[in-house]
């Protein structure tokens, strides 16, 4: 068939637009972890609001530190609280290594770090620094 | 041996008789080989010659064929019946407009194709009886996985950002710009950015990340988008802290 005998399409013949549902999130595994991902923004946002609260009883002198201390170690609710944002946190953390992976590949020589030793590395490093920071205000 | 047989439910679009898409159920034969796009060939050639769909190479080279099988964007060349349980629904690749049964619409894409300048730009061309471009080995492995789209669509059916923001020029468009821009030979980067570094260019991406999951080809469009903001960003940085410098 020629170019010529293309037929163009009669005007009046209408493309279907397939409409973007809102619950699209729910449609792939993928896209599931991506809102999952996104998240734990408000739990890093709250648990980041708890400590900053601390610093600044800090700040405020011991009474206010203590007493910062004392709600801290007899609610329930921001124990269960602490544990439900740390593993948020911990989720957060990963993905974001995992992109990091993505943006900035390691690569020595011809060895490329895969993704997943690039996050086994990068979260070494926080248990590492963890383990000093701890060290230091706990038993040092 | 008994003949196996399954059951290909396919979206039908009439633009001249439907205002929305049905399905129609098909029962084709199959064997451990049969790929979906054969099965849409048996249904073409036997059962319903005006079933409409796209394909040309059958051997994942030209990307023509690509569709929602069971709601994932894949090759159908590339699909074997086999690796399906029960029934197996074939739909036109998402976010597209659809033009017929399961062809879509592709021009959105193609506009955005040409847009991102896809090709090597010098600011001066050298004279021919100067030579080639020279480039070593490790220059080509900088962007040699971004060269190998076959704009086969399956990642812009797969980005929900797509699917809200037909503005975003998106993965493969973004993928073959950073192509570009990783090419040594190349001197485009600025040329390009008017257009991939706009708020519909890689800042419309959120990294999903589902573009690279249904790549055929391995190209990675959403590494690409994440390595193509971090140079945007550090460009922004340098003209601020050295104004100066070069534009």
């Amino acid at each position: 068939m020629s170019t010529r005998e293309y037929r163009v399409p009669e005007p009046g013949y209408k493309d279907y637009n397939p409409p973007a549902p809102e619950i699209w999130w729910t449609k792939r595994r993928g896209y599931l972890l991506f809102m999952l991902r996104e998240f734990t923004a408000i739990f890093v946002l709250l648990f980041t609001m708890r400590l900053l609260q601390g610093v600044i009883a800090l700040s405020n002198g011991a009474t206010a530190w203590n007493a910062w201390v004392e709600t801290a170690s007899n609610s329930t609710f921001i124990a269960i609280g602490s544990l439900i944002a740390f593993f948020f946190v911990l989720f957060h953390s990963i993905t974001w290594f995992q992109a990091g992976a993505v943006v900035t590949p390691l690569r020595f020589g011809k060895f490329q770090v895969p993704t997943s030793l690039f996050v086994a590395g990068n979260m070494g490093l926080v248990v590492v620094v963890a383990l000093v920071i701890g060290y230091f205000s706990i038993g040092g | 041996m008994s003949e196996k047989r399954k059951k290909l439910i396919v979206t039908r679009y009439n633009p001249e008789s439907d205002t929305a898409p049905r399905t129609q159920v098909y029962e084709v034969p199959y064997e451990d080989d049969t790929r979906v796009l054969d099965a849409l060939n048996y249904i073409k050639d036997v059962e319903d010659g005006t079933l409409t769909y796209r394909s040309s190479c059958q051997m994942g080279v030209c990307g023509s064929c690509g569709m929602n099988v069971n709601g994932t964007p894949r090759l159908t060349c590339a699909t074997f019946l086999r690796d399906f349980e029960g029934d197996i629904t074939v739909e036109p690749l998402g976010n597209f407009p659809v033009m017929r049964d399961l062809a879509v619409n592709m021009s959105d894409f193609m506009e955005k194709l040409t847009r991102v300048k896809p090709w090597i730009i010098r600011e001066k061309e050298k004279p021919l009886d100067e030579g080639e471009y020279l480039q070593t080995p490790e220059q080509l492995q900088a962007y040699r996985q971004f060269s190998l789209c076959i704009n086969c669509m399956l990642c812009y059916a797969a980005c929900p950002v797509y699917g809200k923001e037909k503005d975003f020029v998106g993965p493969a468009a973004i993928a073959l710009a950073h192509r570009y821009n990783e090419d040594s030979r190349d001197e485009g980067r600025a040329e390009r950015n008017a257009f991939v570094g706009s708020t519909t260019g890689v800042w419309e991406c959120t990294f999903v990340g589902e573009c690279s999951e249904v790549c055929p080809e391995g190209v990675d469009p959403a590494a690409a988008i994440q390595r193509e903001k971090l140079s945007n960003a550090v460009d922004k940085l340098k003209s601020f802290i050295l104004p100066w410098g070069k534009k």
